[in-house]
């Protein structure tokens, strides 16, 4: 196991853009983190992809709304997240529609779906667009745990990216776990708004430990209760 | 060398501490409970000092479990019994509502022990809440000033237990990687 | 301690109650404080100290003989009888009140307290106050039925 040495924890500075962000992940990762804080009109938006609509989104209340058919646009929507020019971009949407609509078809979970979408967007080790493999993230809070139930490696890097900003090699080497299920935890972090960017000098410094303490022990106990 | 581990279950009565301790006891805990007086409370037995639990991890250690009692007249107890804890999950009666009432003095016990120490909220009932206490909930865990893990549990599901020590366990080993200066 | 007054609390005691008290505080030297307690750590009734710290002692009684149930239960060894803490300054006796429901008596004693002493008389006061409590039971009116006719 590594250590980090401790700075006192503060939320990070997130990078604030130079100007408003441009590009479709970008957009979305922003208004998702600032939230109610948004102009109305913001709040609603369609998400298009070459001018064909994916999906309508409720970014205050959490809501999605898939185009049909709907399995067809949700394949369609990760593989243009994929790409760095995706082609995706957000227009304003009305809000009475999206709510007229939503009697009709029941809307799904916002950050859990973006989630999903953000975990399977990319092949494994590769950055979703416009993060790179040197981005560092922080997250602001723990996300809903409908999105972590089914992956529990996840709970660790939830823990450490709430302290520390880092990237995904020092997340990686501090947890002993694959580059390829940090990299789309980051993925699916960012896309769906839980996390944000964050500049940092230098990676932390890591140590080695020894000994089996309480965490690793837990561990052998769940796995025999598991077997 | 041998060593013991400590978690305590802090939160208000009737939100589920003892079910939790026994079901990480695998039935095995020790109960101090009795028949409830309050008239103001609907249940029939409360916990006057402790629920006790042990699991036996590898190596000869031990990792203790202690419910406390919820009501504040046991609040003498809860630092007695948070003395030495690794970690601590805070229960919230999802049904009561005004999750910040219920669970301040407690809190506000942990917060005494000690500023570090790895805790988890459980939001307990969330099938008998209503829309509004339910998002009474959410809304008091954004307002919160630390990002707590929060997440539903019926300490009836086995598997819902062993996903919250899961994530108690995710925020022990975080405070080990994180560590002090001095 | 002779002319403590008794001080009902949360759920006043019954009358029975409060002359039993007195008279453990009057027959022992060394008696500082009386409480009896509901089993989860409610105060019914004290006699001594009168800074409110009623409610605190019959918690941790509760607490503690909560415990040694536990303990009992652990070693079966049978339902609780008394608790004896024996310290520097002074000695603590809790006792289980076997009434209906049951109840719990501590008594706080200085160092100069003769623990038999205490002890035979604590028990004394409990067997009166139990009994007392099951006569005040046997004595409550009994609810009439929903279609009695009275007569005139």
């Amino acid at each position: 196991m590594t250590r980090f040495r401790r700075l006192p924890f503060s939320l990070a500075e997130p990078v604030a853009p130079v100007s408003a962000p441009t590009g479709f992940v970008e957009q979305l990762n922003h208004r998702l983190s600032v939230g109610a804080l948004l102009h109305q009109r913001l709040q609603y938006a369609a998400v298009n992809l070459r001018g064909e609509t994916l999906c309508w989104l409720d970014m205050c209340n959490g809501r999605l709304l898939v185009a049909e058919p709907s399995e067809q646009m949700t394949v369609r929507l990760q593989l243009a997240l994929s790409e760095r020019s995706s082609g995706l971009s957000l227009s304003p949407l009305d809000p009475d529609a999206f709510e007229r609509q939503a009697q009709y078809t029941r809307p799904a979970a916002l950050r859990p779906t973006l989630w999903q979408a953000g975990l399977t967007a990319c092949t494994a080790n590769a950055p979703l667009p416009p993060l790179t493999a040197q981005s560092s993230l922080q997250l602001r809070r723990w996300p809903d745990f409908r999105v972590l139930a089914h992956r529990h490696g996840d709970f660790r890097i939830c823990a450490l990216l709430i302290k520390r900003a880092m990237d995904v090699d020092a997340c990686a080497a501090a947890l002993s776990v694959p580059r390829a299920e940090v990299q789309s935890f980051f993925n699916a972090a960012y896309l769906s708004g839980y996390a944000y960017l964050v500049q940092t000098q230098a990676q932390p410094v890591l140590r080695q430990s020894h000994g089996r303490g309480l965490v690793q022990l837990w561990r052998d106990v769940r796995a025999r209760w598991s077997a | 060398m041998m060593r013991e581990y400590k978690i305590v279950v802090l939160g208000p009565m009737g939100a589920g501490k003892s079910t939790l301790v026994q079901a990480l006891a695998q039935g095995r805990a020790v109960s101090t409970e009795v028949c409830n007086t309050d008239p103001d409370i609907d249940k029939p037995l409360t916990t006057v000092a402790m629920d006790y639990g042990d699991i036996d991890l590898p190596g000869g250690n031990r990792l203790r479990l202690y419910g406390t009692p919820g009501q504040v007249r046991f609040a003498f107890l809860w630092p007695i019994l948070l003395e030495g804890a690794s970690g601590a999950i805070v229960l919230v009666n999802a049904s009561e509502g005004e999750p910040a009432a219920q669970v301040s003095v407690h809190l506000q016990s942990l917060a005494q022990y000690s500023a570090h120490l790895p805790v988890v909220i459980c939001l307990t009932r969330l099938d008998s809440a209503s829309a509004e206490q339910a998002a009474a909930c959410e809304a008091w865990l954004h307002t919160y000033p630390e990002p707590l893990p929060a997440l539903p549990l019926d300490p009836r599901d086995p598997q819902q237990v062993l996903t919250v020590m899961d994530v108690l366990m995710s925020q022990i080993e975080c405070l080990t990687l994180v560590e002090d200066d001095a | 301690m002779h002319d403590a007054d008794v001080i009902a609390l949360r759920c006043p005691a019954s009358p029975r109650l409060d002359p039993h008290l007195s008279s453990l505080v009057a027959a022992v030297d060394g008696v500082s404080g009386v409480v009896v307690a509901s089993l989860d750590g409610f105060a019914l009734a004290q006699v001594g100290r009168a800074d409110g710290g009623a409610e605190r002692l019959a918690a941790m009684t509760s607490s503690m003989l909560g415990l040694a149930n536990a303990l009992g239960r652990e070693l079966d060894i049978g339902v609780l009888d008394t608790l004896l803490l024996d310290a520097e300054h002074g000695k603590v006796l809790m006792l289980t009140i076997p009434a209906q429901p049951t109840r719990l008596l501590m008594a706080a004693c200085n160092q100069d307290c003769v623990m038999g002493q205490i002890l035979w008389h604590a028990k004394q006061c409990v067997r009166a106050i139990a009994a007392a409590m099951d006569a005040d039971q046997a004595a409550a009116p009994v609810p009439l039925a929903m279609n009695s006719t009275p007569t005139f």
